[in-house]
């Protein structure tokens, strides 16, 4: 084990994969092109008004940004351009309650430790609720697109890193730059149980615990004083300045919503204790196993962003039959605890649902690719019922953040947030057509066939080029970098590049065969060079396979497809 | 502060609504039960109503809807009590400062610990979840009872406990800030200083606070001093508010800490570990010290060399209050084994030996009103064992925590996890009966 964690170039993993261009879901951006006119027409559509109210052959008009007109009789204008949507499904645009789009992960593990780790720099403790996230997101990211094509058109964004990350923004997923997006700011205080980079002060949950109930507590008393001084500062001390602890002013008057992360259970409960013992009402996102406590939830009261990110359902279990009785009688008893868990995390959202608590949903750590999927088998596996869904999608998110009045339903005046769906959305090949952000309108494709798509008997090279984000199970825990392959055809070069460490190392032996990729590189490991081979098989965007290393064995790797090659 | 105090008693009338613990009522028949406190009852009933011992006699009438539990020649005593213990937590240590009085390890207690269960298997109910030896200061300490089951931190905390802290003495605190961070302390006198400089600052601090709180009464106007939880511990720890426990081994160590807490006039200190305390047994009895030992774990490191087995039985005919803790998830099961060893090693009498598992951990935790012996009127905690607890060959059979029984050895089920990962997929655990051949020699390729 400690080999491994010494020997830096074990970290510069690499890896290379396929990509088969075609199988994304390709984006015809109207935009791009010189708009003829601000209005659109969407004819002969059934219109999900809101949750529980449906227009079948019905007329959707937008000008300008909103829609201007909704029904049966309604007349379309000359200028109108008319959507290709005859017989589509309209939906409200969806509201994601927590996102990071649009940011770099910071590189926090990489710090040094500094001098006095227990007084560390505000930046390296994680306390930074000042900073604002508008700030902090890069503008042209894909992020934006990423999500909207999944159906979202407004997000709730949040600052990354450390215990007060920032304060948090709702955009409208269009606009070209972060002055368009914005549609208000600062909409929420965030913060997550997360302990400072560098080792250092407040290292993990005592800490930083201990540092919520400080700053809190501090932060009242300087309201109290800042209020005394502002009436009268004749004879009294000056208020300090700290622009921290000034920050947490509006969270402590209760002016600013504060939202936490909550994940797991532990978090849920141990944000509504630090809540209930400062005297704060923390927006709860993130969850993923208020299956566990719905009670608990239902009592706090709390608004509740339940995780898009849902476990992969188990396979069907094989039984080995060569095992023992005894043994073949632990996998199964051990797989049937696996399914209830899978099943108890699948029907969070009903078990809320069931119990009449409303929650919304957030996008945080879920991968697009599968939010559509996600969202249907919550649906068809977890038992939700669909009006609740399309709810926790638009008219509960819209009424948390005090948006009801502008967005969540398909009616006139509301803004022209739509999502136009060649099924209804709930239905399993139902595919997203066209996302319509704040009356700018965005067509997609209908997937097509994969060229070399689950071909791989077919010996048919696919292509791999582009960059990947790949996640090793080491025995030292998740290990995460970047791959770059580039070329096309049987010809590809490639680095790889890891999270902890500086610096990228060049594969060799390229072999894509089918589905199958494979590679080889070697690191310096303190002297003597050491053999790396990487064999994953790649499935569209994702690939999933196994690191080998020399001596040491066997790791599983998975990655994902971030971009196109540069 | 008069914000901060309203907000206090809030927490307090919300702690007495939330924290209402699960309660049970139950009736354990003819077991011989080992009160602790008032010797041996053969052929006696313990009953528990609504979590609380109500009656203990022969015969006694069981009340309506009220289960019983034969324990005709079990051994019934009281639940076993680790000094301790950091079962339970998700994180132990927040070692980043030599002084963090602030941080409380009940903002971290983990419910869902599958040691919870183990020790109660091992008779166990209540732990003392200690902050680590990190820090010369560490963090505040939470008392836990072993509710298995509870899903809410909250729950799992012992009501009404005493506030605790932990500190620590010699070459953990050196090791992590003098050699890992080239801070104080990097000797042991650097550790006295730190405890010297923290008090006297936390001196400075209640000072400026009473002043203020005094001025406040005259002028409304008065700007309260900057609110620093860190120093306003230390103030409580000053003010008997919350009692020590500390990490120690060194003879000449411990009588330092007892020299500091006399000049800053604290009392309440319990010495853990304290190998050495053996030397100076009539000094902690003169002030007044706690002691809570290993029964025989020594030489792990250079401090620890000059360690015997008859510690805790020179500390209990010495007069001081000995208790025997585990600091492990694997001696935790067997506390009642170590309590044993003060037999072979000291000669120790069936009741002394109990006690250093029972009412003394419970004294060193300010809960010995509660816990730590079967009395009426204390918490429904009960251990049932089949053979004497300080045989070798007991074996607990029911653990009892507030009247509900949380271990059965007859309703022990082979997985007992409370949390269980979808997309985590554990190989078995048996192994391949080879040929016949019990011997151990697959196992590791099994269990790969």
């Amino acid at each position: 084990m400690k080999h491994l964690l010494s020997m830096k170039g074990w970290i510069t993993l690499g890896i290379g994969l396929w990509l088969s261009l075609l199988s994304v879901q390709a984006q015809v951006d109207v935009e791009d092109l010189p708009p003829i006119s601000g209005t659109y027409a969407l004819t002969n559509v059934t219109v999900h008004v809101k949750p529980g109210e449906v227009l079948s052959g019905a007329t959707v008009v937008i000008k300008d940004g909103l829609i201007t007109a909704v029904g049966s009789n309604v007349t379309v204008p000359g200028e109108a351009i008319t959507l290709e949507a005859d017989s589509m499904h309209v939906y409200a645009g969806f509201i994601d309650g927590l996102s990071q789009a649009g940011q770099e992960k910071p590189e926090r593990n990489r710090r040094e430790r500094p001098d006095d780790p227990g007084n560390p720099p505000m930046e390296i403790a994680g306390i930074q609720p000042q900073r604002q996230v508008m700030d902090l997101i890069d503008e042209s990211s894909s992020d934006f697109g990423k999500l909207r094509a999944t159906g979202f058109t407004t997000a709730h964004l949040v600052p990354m890193g450390g215990m007060f990350p920032g304060q948090g923004a709702i955009v409208t997923l269009s606009g070209k730059n972060a002055d368009d997006m914005r549609l208000s700011q600062p909409t929420s205080m965030f913060i997550q149980f997360e302990g400072a980079s560098g080792r250092a002060y407040p290292s993990n949950l005592l800490g930083v615990t201990a540092t919520f109930k400080q700053m809190y507590r501090q932060a009242e008393l300087a309201v109290a004083h800042e209020v005394q001084y502002q009436s009268n500062p004749s004879g009294m001390t000056r208020p300090s300045y700290s622009q921290e602890v000034r920050a947490l002013y509006p969270m402590v008057q209760g002016e600013l919503p504060t939202m936490a992360l909550a994940e797991d259970r532990k978090d849920v409960y141990r944000f509504l204790k630090l809540g209930e013992e400062l005297g704060f009402s923390p927006v709860l996102a993130g969850v993923q196993e208020a299956s566990y406590q719905v009670e608990a939830i239902k009592a706090a009261g709390a608004p509740v962003f339940l995780s898009l990110d849902l476990p992969e359902k188990p396979e069907e279990a094989e039984v080995d039959s060569s095992l023992s009785e005894a043994m073949q009688a632990e996998a199964a008893a051990l797989e049937k605890r696996r399914l209830e868990a899978y099943e108890m995390a699948i029907m969070q959202a009903s078990k809320l649902h069931a119990a009449g608590v409303p929650f919304g949903f957030t996008t945080y750590d879920a991968s697009e690719k599968d939010i559509p999927e996600n969202l249907k088998r919550l649906v068809s596996e977890g038992g939700l019922d669909e009006e609740a869904a399309l709810e926790a999608l638009t008219t509960r998110p819209a009424q948390i953040f005090g948006l009801s009045n502008m967005m969540g339903t398909v009616e006139a005046g509301k803004m022209a947030n739509l999502i136009v769906s060649d099924e209804p959305f709930f239905t399993e090949d139902a595919k997203i057509r066209f996302v319509i952000v704040d009356g700018s309108v965005y067509e997609q494709e209908a997937k097509r066939k994969r060229k070399g798509g689950n071909s791989g008997n077919s010996g048919e090279a696919a292509n791999v080029a582009g960059n990947w984000d790949y996640t090793i199970d080491s025995p030292q825990g998740k290990m995460t970098g970047t791959l770059v392959m580039k070329g096309e055809g049987g010809d590809y070069e490639g680095t790889m590049s890891s999270d902890m460490s500086p610096g990228e190392t060049e594969i060799s032996d390229v072999s894509v065969d089918g589905n199958n990729l494979s590679f080889t590189y070697s690191i310096d490991a303190g002297g003597s060079s050491m053999e790396i081979e990487i064999s994953v098989e790649v499935d569209g965007d994702t690939f999933e396979g196994t690191v080998s290393v020399a001596q040491y064995g066997s790791f599983p790797i998975e990655g994902e497809r971030t971009g196109k090659p540069e | 502060m008069q914000k901060y105090i309203s907000i206090v008693l809030l927490l307090l009338a919300s702690l007495g609504l939330w924290a209402q613990p699960e309660t049970g009522s139950v009736m354990i028949q003819n077991g011989t039960v080992l009160t602790i406190t008032d010797g041996v009852l053969e052929d006696t009933d313990v009953l528990i109503e609504d979590g609380k011992i109500t009656r203990i006699g022969k015969d006694l009438r069981v009340p309506r809807d009220v289960k019983t539990i034969d324990a005709t020649g079990l051994y019934v005593m009281p639940g076993i009590i680790d000094a301790h213990s950091h079962i339970a937590l998700d994180a132990v240590n927040e070692g980043t400062n030599p002084v963090t009085a602030e941080v409380w390890t009940g903002d971290a207690v983990d419910p869902l610990d599958l040691s919870i269960y183990r020790a109660l298997a091992g008779g166990v109910t209540v732990t003392h979840a200690l902050h680590g030896s990190a820090n010369a200061i560490g963090g505040q300490a939470e008392t836990l009872k072993l509710r298995y089951g509870v899903m809410d931190p909250e729950k799992l905390k012992m009501e009404g406990a005493m506030r605790t802290i932990k500190f620590a003495l010699g070459e953990n605190p050196m090791r992590v800030h003098g050699e890992g961070s080239d801070k104080v302390p990097a000797t042991r006198m650097g550790v006295e200083m730190v405890f010297r400089q923290a008090f006297s600052q936390a001196q400075e601090y209640d000072a400026k606070w009473k002043a203020y709180v005094a001025a406040k009464k005259s002028n409304p106007r008065a700007v309260a001093p900057e609110y620093n939880l860190r120093l306003q511990t230390l103030a409580e720890i000053l003010n008997g508010e919350i009692m020590i426990h500390c990490h120690s081994y060194r003879a000449d160590e411990i009588l330092m800490l007892m020299n500091v807490l006399e000049d800053y006039g604290v009392d309440k200190i319990c010495f853990q570990h304290v190998n050495e305390g053996f030397k100076v047994a009539p000094e902690l009895a003169e002030f007044g010290a706690y002691a809570s030992v290993f029964s025989d774990w020594w030489a792990y490191k250079f401090e620890v060399y000059y360690s015997t087995a008859y510690n805790a039985a020179i500390l209990t005919e010495n007069g001081v209050i000995t208790s025997i803790n585990s600091d492990s998830e694997e001696l935790i099961r067997h506390l009642y084994h170590e309590a044993g060893k003060t037999q072979r090693y000291g000669n120790l009498t069936d009741e002394q030996a109990l006690k250093l598992i029972t009412i003394n951990p419970a004294i060193q935790l300010g809960i010995q009103d509660r816990v730590g012996s079967i009395e009426v009127g204390k918490d429904g905690d009960i251990a049932i064992f089949k053979g004497h607890p300080l045989s070798v060959y007991a074996i607990p059979q029911m653990t009892l925590v507030d009247g509900i029984v949380r271990f059965d050895i007859e309703n022990d089920a082979n997985d007992q996890r409370l949390v269980v990962d979808p997309e985590e997929k554990i190989d078995v655990t048996l192994y391949q009966d080879e040929d016949g051949d019990h011997c151990m020699s697959d196992v590791e390729e099994v269990q790969r």
